[in-house]
C-alpha cells in the first residue's frame, strides 16, 4: 500500500503500541444483570412511522365517509321534503 | 491441563452457562473495551458498549458459526454496537448536535498516552472521530488493534482490495485534518 509520508506513517504506527485502557469498575455485575432481564423488543422508528401515517390514514378516510355520509343523507331529507310536500294523498 | 478454547466458551454460552461467559468476559474483555473506546472517546460510554457486546454475545452464541473465529465475531458486534451508540449519540444532541457532532470530537485523552504524547494523540483521536464509520473502522482496527489485513476484511465483511481504499481514504483523511490543527507541522 502507497506511504503518504514518513512522519505520519510513524505517528500512526504508534498506535498499535498504545498500553491497553481499561475499565475504572468491573462491568461483569452488569453484564449478568443484562442478561438476566428479559430482552426489550426493538420497534425500528421507520416501523413506527408507518404505523401511525396508516392510523393517520384510516382517520381520515374514517372522516370523509362521515363527511360523505352526512352530505348525502342531508340531500335525501330535502329531497323527501320536496317530494313530500308535493303528495297529494298522503 | 489443556486451556479451553474460545468456541468451546461459545458452546458453552449457547448451552446458558454463565461460567462461560465470564471466562469469555475475562479473555476478551481488554480487546472489546479499547475498541469501543477508540470509537466513543468516552471511558463510561465504552464501559456501556462492552457491556452490551457481552449481553448481546450472550444471546446470540446459539447462532455462531463455528467456521470463523470467535475474536472476528465478536470484534463484530463491538464495531457494529459502537456505531450504532455514536448514532444513538448524535440523535440525543438532536438536529444542530448532530450537525456538529462529527465536527466537535469529545476532548479525549487516550488513559495509555504517556504525558508528552498527550496533544499529538488527542488531535488524533479527534481526527479519528470525524471519519466516517467505514473508514473509521478500517483504521482502528488495522492501526489501533493491530488486526491483520484479512481480519479486518472479515469482521466488515468486505473484500481485502476494498478494506485498502478504506484505508487509503481514510489515511488521507487524516493527515488534512491533522494538517488543518497543527499547519506548521508540515
Amino acid at each position: 500500500m502507497e506511504k503518504l509520508d514518513p512522519d505520519f506513517e510513524d505517528l500512526i504506527g504508534r498506535l498499535g503500541n498504545l498500553p491497553r485502557a481499561r475499565p475504572d469498575r468491573d462491568l461483569l455485575p452488569g453484564i449478568e444483570a443484562r442478561i438476566a432481564r428479559p430482552e426489550a423488543v426493538v420497534v425500528p422508528l421507520r416501523q413506527w412511522r408507518a404505523m401511525v401515517a396508516a392510523a393517520v390514514l384510516l382517520l381520515l378516510l374514517n372522516a370523509a365517509a362521515i363527511t360523505f355520509y352526512t352530505n348525502e343523507s342531508s340531500g335525501q331529507d330535502q329531497t323527501l321534503a320536496l317530494v313530500s310536500d308535493y303528495l297529494l294523498y298522503e | 491441563m489443556t486451556e479451553v478454547t474460545d468456541q468451546e466458551l461459545i458452546a458453552g454460552i449457547a448451552a446458558q452457562d454463565a461460567e462461560a461467559l465470564r471466562a469469555l468476559y475475562h479473555r476478551h474483555n481488554a480487546r472489546v473495551y479499547n475498541t469501543a473506546l477508540s470509537y466513543l472517546q468516552d471511558t463510561s460510554d465504552a464501559e456501556e458498549v462492552t457491556q452490551d457486546v457481552f449481553a448481546k454475545a450472550w444471546r446470540a452464541a446459539a447462532t455462531f458459526k463455528s467456521e470463523s473465529q470467535v475474536t472476528t465475531w465478536l470484534y463484530r458486534i463491538t464495531v457494529n454496537t459502537a456505531l450504532t451508540a455514536l448514532d444513538k449519540r448524535r440523535r440525543q444532541r438532536g438536529i444542530f448536535g448532530a450537525l456538529s457532532a462529527t465536527r466537535d470530537p469529545p476532548d479525549f485523552y487516550h488513559p495509555g498516552v504517556q504525558l508528552e504524547e498527550r496533544e499529538t494523540s488527542r488531535a488524533l483521536f479527534a481526527a479519528i472521530y470525524r471519519l466516517p464509520p467505514r473508514q473509521k473502522t478500517a483504521f482502528v482496527l488495522s492501526y489501533v488493534e493491530e488486526l491483520p489485513r484479512q481480519q479486518v476484511a472479515e469482521v466488515m465483511e468486505l473484500t481485502l482490495k476494498a478494506i485498502e481504499g478504506l484505508l487509503m481514504r481514510a489515511k488521507k483523511s487524516l493527515k488534512t485534518y491533522l494538517h488543518a490543527e497543527y499547519p506548521h507541522r508540515g
